[in-house]
């Protein structure tokens, strides 16, 4: 049992020092009162150590967390570090499909031959052109230099 | 005004009115109550009533068939009672209001 005990108190040395002192001390030592005087099996004696550990453990990661009523200064980091990280993947999830898939760039219609259209046809024409430019950033065409204004 | 305890804490204070307590002691009244809870629970929630200046805290030091023993001890302070006294004057109007209704409902049937 003084092994038992030896490695309770290691661990204990790992919690931190309130807890420790305020939880899990007290919790331990009546439990070696009630070993003392229950005189308890020593396979029930490991269960609830084992048991007394594994609560702590469960109660110190909230300990960590959350003291007197607000996050402790990890919590916020590791919040902090949560939301950097959402933000990360967020972005790389939006920039994978269009880095490996980009959109193609759509092809000007053909220009018509001078003088075979229609007068309205070739206004429609010229209208669908400047739109599809102005879709692929193509900068304005000059009114002379289309070769469909007349 | 809602209580500032809970029920847990409320029947903690209860059996710490009439004398100071060890936690073993307290514990065993509570599971005589029918509360369930493992040691380490037990102290967190005595921390949290120490933090908020409820209950106070010490260690005394026992030497148990030739074992050195740190039992811890609590008392209840002056805010710990008038934070039950609240509580206790919450749940009597609570239980007024209710007997007012189920004397409703019973005329009524």
């Amino acid at each position: 049992m003084a092994r038992s005990d030896r490695a309770l108190r290691a661990f204990a040395r790992l919690l931190p020092r309130e807890f420790r002192e305020r939880v899990f001390d007290p919790a331990f030592s009546d439990l070696r009162r009630e070993e003392i005087e229950g005189g308890a099996a020593r396979k029930t004696r490991q269960l609830r150590r084992t048991l007394l550990v594994l609560e702590s453990l469960r109660l110190v990661v909230l300990f960590a967390l959350w003291r007197h009523r607000r996050p402790t200064r990890l919590a916020s980091v590791l919040i902090l570090i949560l939301g950097i990280a959402a933000v990360v993947v967020q972005r790389i999830r939006y920039e994978g499909p269009r880095r490996h898939n980009p959109v193609p760039e759509r092809a000007a219609p053909a220009v018509p031959p001078r003088g075979t259209l229609p007068p309205g046809a070739a206004a429609e024409a010229c209208c669908q052109l400047e739109q599809t430019r102005i879709a692929n950033g193509v900068p304005a065409s000059t009114p002379a230099g289309d070769g469909l204004r007349p | 005004m809602l209580p500032r305890l809970s029920h847990l804490q409320f029947l903690v204070i209860a059996n710490l009115l009439a004398d100071d307590l060890a936690g073993r002691d307290l514990r065993a009244r509570l599971r005589g109550a029918g509360v369930r809870q493992s040691g380490p629970a037990f102290y967190q929630m005595m921390a949290g009533l120490e933090d908020r200046g409820f209950v106070a805290g010490w260690y005394e030091q026992q030497v148990v068939e030739g074992q050195i023993l740190r039992e811890r001890h609590y008392k209840v302070l002056a805010s710990g009672r008038k934070a039950w006294l609240g509580t206790r004057d919450f749940y009597q109007r609570a239980i007024g209001l209710s007997s007012d209704v189920m004397a409703r409902v019973r005329g009524g049937a």
